[in-house]
């Protein structure tokens, strides 16, 4: 049952979170239907790990001046339903996995992690985020004036130091 | 929609809702660098709860959830999340590999 057909380019942005929805189990569906197991429904892109970080960072890069960037992550085993079913009742345990999903809006992408691979990824992808989120406000806690401090030329005779007393003053929050 | 206040809320409810029905549960990121934006949802499709924010130090917090729903997401609802756990688990997976290397 096909209720959304999938036209990119809209502007609603609430029918397009539920296509989202629609999406994700169309994904696993998918899956285990397509004879190559990368062709996806509707374009989506099944990629290993590392390349598919490398991708979501020029997603990042590519984002910067304008659009979004959404990173989904859901549990799934990556079988269709019929498959998993049969398998929970032949008693075969269901390996399950992590589905991460990245999109601008235009294009998808995605991997799938194992218990093995996830801390990993988990490490790189924290610092593909900290390398890209960087247009949030740094919040400065103690809002200081520029305190000027004795200098203390007496302590350590060296010579004169050309710090700048502004920037000892500054501590990074938390 | 929820938006939620506090972040420690967030957290609570979110991995309550996701333990509860782990396999149609998701996380959501959204990030908006023209904006400085970031909105985080986790949802059920029959609850939905989100955080929003242009802190800088929610993404730091962001991090440490995102470790923990990979961990549960993988492992399963019961895993043990403890964060201390998750990096120690890295940095032995590391000198497995380093075979000596580290000490």
């Amino acid at each position: 049952m096909e209720e959304l057909v999938r036209s990119r380019g809209t502007s609603h942005r609430s029918k397009s979170s539920h296509r989202r929805v629609v999406e994700a189990d169309r994904v696993e569906e998918s899956w285990c239907q397509a004879a190559d197991p990368f062709e996806q429904a509707a374009g989506q892109v099944l990629l290993q790990p590392d390349p598919f970080l490398n991708e979501l960072t020029s997603m990042f890069e590519r984002s910067t001046e304008k659009g979004s960037i959404w990173v989904t992550l859901k549990r799934s085993s990556m079988k269709c339903k019929a498959t998993r079913n049969k398998m929970e009742t032949s008693g075969q345990p269901i390996e399950y996995r992590c589905l991460v999903r990245a999109t601008d809006g235009k294009k998808t992408i995605s991997t799938s992690l194992s218990a093995k691979e996830y801390q990993k990824f988990q490490a790189s992808y924290a610092t593909v985020l900290k390398a890209h989120m960087n247009a949030l406000k740094k919040r400065e806690r103690k809002d200081r004036k520029k305190t000027v401090e004795p200098e203390k030329k007496q302590d350590s005779s060296k010579s004169n130091s050309s710090k700048k007393r502004a920037l000892s003053t500054l501590k990074p929050s938390k | 929609m929820v938006y939620i206040e506090s972040w420690d809320e967030f957290v609570d409810r979110s991995l309550q809702l996701f333990r509860a029905d782990p396999q149609s549960s998701r996380y959501v990121m959204k990030y908006r660098h023209c904006d400085g934006k970031l909105v985080l949802k986790v949802t059920d499709n029959r609850e939905c709860l989100k955080f929003k924010t242009d802190q800088a130090q929610d993404a730091k917090k962001m991090e440490k959830l995102n470790n923990i729903f990979f961990t549960l997401m993988v492992r399963g609802p019961d895993a043990d999340i403890s964060e201390a756990s998750s990096k120690e688990q890295m940095e032995q997976q590391a000198s497995k590999k380093g075979r000596g290397r580290r000490q």
